[in-house]
């Protein structure tokens, strides 16, 4: 009896705790609510139409009643009839409520917020962007980007006119991307001078929260970033299409070359792998091995180790094609269009082991399987060896499954027993097929996308510089981010080398913490740079994209920007940084 | 005063050590600081240059972090930013946006106050008519000249309809006519029962419209106390009659020196002053429409800046304390030249350049009575007042301390 007195009391209890406990969080996410809506401006809405008091009207006694049916059923002897019947009712009604009223709450703070802090910000951001066009600041950037893209039209590329647009491209969108960089890195002046030049003291004794205002700062500069963007990317679209393309070209396969294989989007697939044909060979050899003893020799023997060695054997055998030898790739889900006047590219590198490199690879290339009923298609080749080479076939050489099987021999005449002339697919670019997926207009927009991303990016970076240093170091702060960030690529290589083979112990210890800090602090602009993606016809994805928005902007900038604010807000605006 | 409503500006303790690099205490710019700033006082903050005022008033907004003592302002911290809202502020120096125009630079800050666009705009207007630059609100803010700057200074810091208004050094950089509008202004916001804190190293700026006053040396509190209660000198008098003959003032002489047993210290005729001669001959010229890049004749107070009506508990304390409470001094526009005197323009110039003529350079000054009218406030030679006010602060350090 007492036993069960005491746990309907801990049942009464929590309940009790519980009932308490929503309806305090409830009422103060609702209060925090009413209390923006008062700020912003709706009091006289909220005083004749009250729906929030009817809500909370109706919420309490809810609540009471709920806590109250809670009391009563955790005793069992003295339970009622109506709470049997009603409480599961009562239950799901005031969930439904107190669901209403959060979803409100959680919903429209947020958005009151913004619709308040909006008008500030908004200043802030003008204010800056004023600042750039009337301080002469962005014009001379602008007159710098007009100056190189006339320059970039004047590039001749390899002669034709598909060679003249990649150059184009490559040079229009470099200088692009770096005088943007420049451009946001230098605007972050803005916060400088006015904490130098002291107008912050104005600034701050207005209504104006401090994040609010490096939040406007940022926004201001990434505004003109897209409209600049904007205005360059239109730029660059008409020159290429409506200037560049309608050079006449040197002959049908500069045309063809300009049409298939750079003003378009291209997806490239690499080849497949066959893996189940590699495990079991290298099942197989391992047996063998065993067999004859060869591992006998070994203290210990570790089978995983042994077939990753036999694995990577098998690989670089499959990979490489002596002379005389076929090898058949399989390619999927090529998802283009099946045609005959459509063309996709086979894309490889020609690379033989042990080859002069002076001398001429012959090859010989079979696009198409009539076993799945698609048409074949022959191509003989002499191509320089070291370098990409390219060979278009029509689309319909593509199975009705979205296969595509490609057929390599290796056909070089010119060999000795000196030179076994094997040809060598390393990697997963040494042999790729490439077809079309979008456009070329969708591609640049995609390559802005992402380069605004990293605009983003530097501008909070080169803010929170501001916020710390004056103008000039931190200027040159924000420049040994933004050059750290394009040659991290490098740098990695250097201090990877460093602490392997330079090999000293202190070297050893520093550079691989000093890499990790790198890559925690500086992301690789490298790894979001798609200009020579585009140049090359090649189809900058929507999730790569999505990676760098994700990246760069959700985690890089809000890191950098909250940081900012963190600093900021710790400083005294009045003091002078010299 | 601990009847009345709760304190605008109140600080206990209130200091600040600037540190170097190296976190070093290199200067204790303000020690020990307490005020309490009274809702519709006119409050002076005085000091030499560099005697912690502008730090002070620095602090009271946020924009630097005492290193001790604590500071409210409306009840609420000094960085609490719904504060300042009820804020206006003038920095000691305009910092402008030299791109910006007049028109664009006062509708940034109105658009930092969330106040809508047509308000926004009739409040610019009204604004850039009182400290007369409508007609240059279209040219940018660093063609400016200084004073200039200023007045739009002043009409930012008013934007918001503030209840309180923090001037730091509100007359520097100002012609007479900005300086006198500017104390124009402050009479008729204190008026309207805003509550203003000024500070200023300008004694007749201070003297003239502030009700209260703390004098600040080397960051510390020197005196504090009423202007009034500070600067009347109890053992003297002043009589101004029409022009006496040579013969009676004698006489009066006599009279004093038999009757009193007192000597009579300086007998002169008041020169008319340079602020009022140069008021006039700018006004005239304004009459007269002649073209200028400047500033023109100057508006009145925008109605916009409300007047804050007392609470119920505020006028029976008022009531209450009428008798005790000293009593506003009424200001009044001055006419251009007091009708009494007029004289050639050359006269006055010539009285100007010339040495002073009467009373020996050594004379003491003429000391102002106990209550005065805002005509002899007007009248009285700034010099003579700075003098005066200089006088009065190394005569009673120690009796004003513990106020």
């Amino acid at each position: 009896m007492g036993e069960v007195l005491t746990v309907d009391l801990l049942r009464v209890m929590s309940a009790l705790l519980i009932a308490g406990i929503s309806l305090l969080a409830v009422a103060a996410l609702l209060g925090r609510f009413l209390r923006l809506l008062d700020r912003a401006g709706f009091r006289r809405f909220w005083t004749r139409a009250s729906p929030f008091k009817i809500a909370l009207v109706v919420l309490l006694p809810l609540l009471l009643i709920v806590a109250a049916a809670g009391v009563i059923t955790s005793f069992e002897r003295t339970r009622l009839w109506f709470v049997d019947l009603f409480l599961f009712e009562l239950a799901l009604v005031w969930a439904a409520l107190v669901g209403l009223a959060l979803l409100l709450v959680v919903v429209g703070t947020p958005a009151l917020a913004v619709r308040l802090s909006l008008p500030r910000i908004w200043a802030v951001a003008r204010q800056t962007l004023a600042e750039a066009i009337r301080m002469k600041i962005a014009v001379f950037f602008i007159v710098l980007m007009l100056l190189g893209f006339w320059g970039a039209t004047r590039t001749q590329g390899d002669g034709s006119v598909s060679g003249r647009v990649q150059s184009f491209l490559v040079y229009s969108l470099t200088s692009l991307g770096v005088l943007l960089s420049l451009l946001s890195i230098f605007l972050s002046r803005s916060l400088s001078e006015e904490l130098v030049h002291r107008q912050i003291l104005m600034l701050m004794a207005k209504p104006l929260p401090r994040w609010q205002y490096l939040l406007g700062k940022w926004l201001g500069v990434v505004l003109l970033d897209a409209v600049l963007l904007t205005l360059a990317g239109a730029g660059i679209h008409l020159t290429v299409t409506r200037y560049l393309a309608r050079q006449p070209p040197l002959n049908e396969y500069d045309a063809g070359r300009l049409r298939n294989e750079v003003l378009t989007a291209r997806y490239a697939a690499p080849f497949e792998v066959p893996r189940d044909e590699f495990k079991q060979e290298v099942d197989r050899l391992y047996a063998w091995n065993l067999e004859e003893g060869i591992y006998d020799q070994r203290v210990e023997l570790d089978p995983q180790a042994e077939k990753e060695l036999l694995r990577k054997y098998v690989d670089a055998r499959w990979r490489n094609v002596p002379l005389g030898d076929t090898r058949v790739f399989e390619f999927k889900n090529i998802l283009c269009e099946r045609r005959a006047d459509l063309w996709l590219q086979v894309r490889y590198k020609a690379q033989a082991n042990a080859y002069p490199p002076d001398e001429i690879l012959r090859t010989r290339w079979l696009a198409g399987n009539p076993e799945k009923g698609t048409r074949l298609y022959l191509e003989d080749r002499q191509d320089v060896f070291g370098r990409y080479h390219t060979i278009p076939f029509p689309t319909d050489a593509v199975a009705e499954d979205r296969t595509l099987t490609i057929t390599f021999q290796n056909w070089n005449h010119g060999s000795t027993d000196q030179f076994p002339n094997i040809h060598a697919f390393e990697g997963d670019r040494g042999l790729e097929v490439l077809f079309k997926v979008g456009t070329f207009g969708g591609n640049l927009v995609r390559l802005l996308a992402l380069m605004q991303c990293k605009l983003m990016f530097l501008t909070a970076v080169a803010l929170l510089f501001a916020t710390v240093f004056s103008f000039p170091v931190a200027c040159l702060c924000s420049l040994t981010v933004y050059v750290l960030a394009t040659v991290r690529g490098f740098l990695d290589d250097a201090i990877g080398f460093l602490s392997s083979e330079g090999a000293s112990g202190l070297y050893k210890m520093v550079f691989p913490w000093l890499l990790k800090g790198l890559y925690l602090l500086i992301p690789d602009f490298a790894s979001y740079s798609a200009t020579e993606m585009v140049a090359d016809g090649q189809n900058v994805t929507l999730k790569w994209v999505l990676q760098a928005v994700l990246l760069l902007v959700v985690i890089g900038t809000t890191l950098a920007a909250l940081l900012a604010c963190i600093l900021f807000h710790r400083r005294e605006v009045s003091e002078v940084s010299v | 005063m601990s009847h009345q409503a709760l304190p605008v500006i109140q600080t206990a303790g209130l200091t600040k050590v600037f540190k170097d690099f190296w976190r070093r205490a290199r200067v204790e710019a303000v020690k020990d600081l307490n005020l309490e700033i009274h809702p519709g006082e006119v409050f002076g903050l005085l000091g030499p240059n560099g005697s912690g005022k502008s730090t002070a008033i620095k602090m009271l907004l946020g924009l630097l972090y005492p290193t001790r003592g604590r500071i409210s302002v409306f009840g609420k911290a000094p960085t609490d930013v719904a504060v300042k809202s009820r804020i206006g502020f003038l920095p000691e120096d305009s910092y402008l946006y030299r791109f910006l125009n007049a028109g664009e630079t006062l509708d940034y800050y109105a658009r930092l106050f969330r106040q809508p666009g047509a308000i926004r705009q009739e409040r610019i207007d009204r604004l850039l008519d009182m400290v007369g630059l409508r007609h240059e609100a279209k040219r940018r803010v660093g063609e400016y000249s200084k004073g200039m700057a200023r007045r739009i200074g002043l009409a930012q810091a008013l934007i918001n309809d503030p209840e309180l208004l923090i001037l730091d050094e509100p007359t520097a950089g100002m012609d007479p006519i900005g300086t006198r509008q500017i104390k124009d202004v402050i009479r008729d916001l204190g008026k309207r029962g805003k509550t203003i804190l000024l500070s200023s190293h300008l004694l007749a700026d201070v003297e003239d419209v502030c009700d209260r006053v703390v004098i600040l040396y080397g960051g510390q509190q020197r005196a504090a106390g009423s202007t009034k209660e500070l600067l009347s000198q109890q053992d003297r008098t002043r009589i101004t009659t029409e022009r006496l003959s040579p013969d009676t003032v004698e006489q009066v002489r006599d009279l004093v020196r038999t009757r009193e047993g007192k000597q009579i210290l300086d007998v002169s005729s008041p020169s008319d002053k340079l602020e009022t001669f140069f008021l006039r001959i700018v006004q005239e010229a304004q009459a007269a429409n002649i073209r200028t890049s400047g500033v023109r004749a100057a508006g009145e107070l925008p109605e916009f800046l409300s007047r804050l009506e007392p609470s119920g508990a505020e006028v029976i304390d008022s009531l209450v304390s009428a008798a005790r409470a000293p009593q506003k001094v009424e200001p009044k526009q001055v006419p251009p030249a007091p009708p009494a005197r007029r004289e050639p323009s050359c006269e006055v110039i010539d009285q100007l350049t010339a040495p002073k003529k009467p009373g020996p350079p050594a004379a003491p000054s003429p000391q102002a009575p106990p209550a005065r009218t805002p005509e002899e406030t007007e009248k009285r030679e700034p010099v003579d007042a700075d003098r005066s006010v200089i006088d009065a602060l190394v005569r009673k350090p120690d009796k004003s301390n513990d106020g």
